[in-house]
This record gives C-alpha cells, sequence and structure tokens, in this order.
C-alpha cells in the first residue's frame, strides 16, 4: 500500500522525498514516517522502477528528484487496476450496509 | 547519522549509494525543520519519523537485500512450497509439487560436479542397459560415460538453465493463481471496475 501511494504520487511529476510525503498526507490523508519512506524509494530505484536526479536546490543543499520510469509507470498502472478492482467489489459489498440497494 | 555514513550497517549498499542516502537525509532534516515557527520542536519531530540512525540503517539493508535476486527465489521457492502442501493441496495444486521437485532434482544435479573433480572416474553422466544417470557410476560393468571433462561445464549449464526455467515458472504459477489476479467483479454501468 506504502510502495502503492509512493508511485502513484509520481504520476504526474518528479518530486523530492518530502513533497512526496506532503503529496501523500495532502491527496490521501497518508501518513506515512520518513523512516520508511527513503529505504523504500531506495530500493523501487534498485528495481528499475524510478529514477532518480540530484538538483542544486534554493535552500542551499541539492535534493534528489525521483521520477517514475517507463516500467515504473507500466508496474503503476497495474497497481492501480488492481487497487481499483479490489475497491470495486468492496464497494460492492459494503453498499448494503449503507443503505443502498445491491449493484 | 555515523552508523549509515560509516558504512558497517549498511553491507550491501555501495559507498558511492551510502553518501547520496545521508546526503539525502540531512537534507529532509533541513527542509523539514527551516522556515517552522519552532525549529527544535520540528527537530524532534523529524528525527522521531526518521528512527534512530541505525533503525533507519536496518530499513535501508531491509529494502537493500529484498531486490536480491537470490532473495526472490527463495521466496518464490518458499511461496510455492506453502502452495504445494498447505492449503493448496485441496485445490489440486499437484503441478507446484511437481515444481518443487523439479527444483531440487536441478540442484541436486548442480552438486553432484563437486565430486567430480576429486572422483573423475566415478562421477558423470553415466549410459547403460538401464538408461542415462547422472551421478556415481553404480554398474562398472555396464555402463560408459559420456561427457568427459565436459561433463562439469555441461551439466553445470543444464542445472542453471533449469533452475531459472523452473524459477520462472513457479513465478508465473503464483501471479496466475494468486487471488488478485483471480478477483472476480460483476461488470456492471458506471463502475468502470475491470474485469480479470
Amino acid at each position: 500500500m506504502s510502495r502503492d501511494g509512493k508511485a502513484a504520487s509520481l504520476w504526474q511529476s518528479r518530486l523530492y522525498g518530502l513533497e512526496i510525503l506532503r503529496s501523500l498526507s495532502v491527496r490521501s490523508q497518508l501518513d506515512v514516517a520518513e523512516g520508511t519512506l527513503y529505504p523504500i524509494l531506495s530500493r523501487l530505484q534498485a528495481e528499475g522502477l524510478l529514477q532518480s536526479e540530484w538538483v542544486e536546490a534554493e535552500a542551499g543543499h541539492p535534493r534528489q528528484y525521483y521520477r517514475l520510469t517507463a516500467p515504473g509507470r507500466r508496474r503503476a498502472r497495474e497497481m492501480a487496476e488492481a487497487w481499483h478492482t479490489f475497491a470495486a467489489s468492496l464497494d460492492d459489498l459494503m453498499q448494503p450496509i449503507l443503505g443502498g440497494k445491491p449493484r | 547519522l555515523e552508523p549509515i555514513s560509516t558504512g558497517w550497517k549498511l553491507p550491501p549498499v555501495a559507498p558511492a549509494e551510502r553518501d547520496e542516502i545521508v546526503v539525502e537525509i540531512r537534507a529532509h532534516i533541513h527542509d523539514s525543520v527551516s522556515g517552522t515557527s519552532d525549529p527544535n520542536g520540528a527537530t524532534e519531530r523529524v528525527s522521531r519519523l526518521l528512527g534512530t540512525p541505525e533503525e533507519l540503517a536496518h530499513r535501508y539493508t531491509t529494502e537493500s537485500l529484498l531486490t536480491r535476486r537470490w532473495l526472490r527465489f527463495l521466496s518464490l521457492a518458499l511461496a510455492a512450497h506453502q502452495l504445494a502442501t498447505g492449503q493448496g493441496r485441496d485445490h489440486g495444486n499437484d503441478d507446484f509439487t511437481w515444481f518443487i521437485i523439479w527444483l531440487r532434482h536441478s540442484f541436486g544435479t548442480y552438486l553432484r560436479c563437486i565430486p567430480e573433480a576429486l572422483l573423475p572416474s566415478t562421477i558423470g553422466l553415466w549410459l547403460g542397459s538401464e538408461g542415462f544417470d547422472v551421478g556415481v557410476l553404480s554398474h562398472p560393468e555396464t555402463q560408459h560415460e559420456l561427457l568427459g571433462q565436459w561433463f562439469v561445464p555441461v551439466i553445470s549449464l543444464a542445472a542453471f538453465l533449469a533452475a531459472i526455467g523452473t524459477t520462472q515458472a513457479l513465478g508465473w504459477m503464483i501471479r496466475r493463481r494468486s487471488p488478485s489476479a483471480t478477483y472476480h467483479v460483476p461488470r456492471t454501468a458506471g463502475s468502470g471496475a475491470a474485469q480479470n
């Protein structure tokens, strides 16, 4: 789940670590601990799903930006489809509880 | 960040990568603290979320190990073994059992190359009245060796290819049988749900 969220947050643009955390928090209320973010990013990079580049920032220190590679985008699409399927099935299951008619 | 920068906690990570990790973590701490009204509180918070350097180094080590091919292979073999011997048996997973046997046979064949160096006249690919036999000469009067000095390279390559092929087949079987691949969701108007 955590890995899926990181890949999804990088779908539109390159981001650095803190931006990924803020994106996850603002857009999906997912609070990911910093201590887990960077090791996972490192692994995704080693697997060829992400690539990174160092950019000199105005803050005075370089930042490592991550972007999805072509295999990374394929994997993100697969994960999104799997999640969509899973969420749709749960939605059907929960529908009677929420008072609606089963679809 | 001492355990990370000195590297003794991160044996699988290359030194250049370790340096980048340290720079990145330092940049993260700096970015998290800068601009806040309470720098001390922010530093304490980000330090807590990052964990101690030892914990962070341990997470990098774990993630790094997860990318190792042999570990993937091991997890595949374990998963297949579980499917073959556990709950999967109810659903008729005999093919998984065959994969495990084939894999074990591949490694067993490969291991026979080791004693061949010490006992070249006893270990080999033998052809006799009972057919082919890889390993120790059992019927000296009827069997003769086929590969000679080519035994080690040929058997090593064959066992290697068999192990790789079996691993790939295992992965394919597990993916094919995983719940996510067989999950059935009725396609309904407006839901747009993908159907496998």
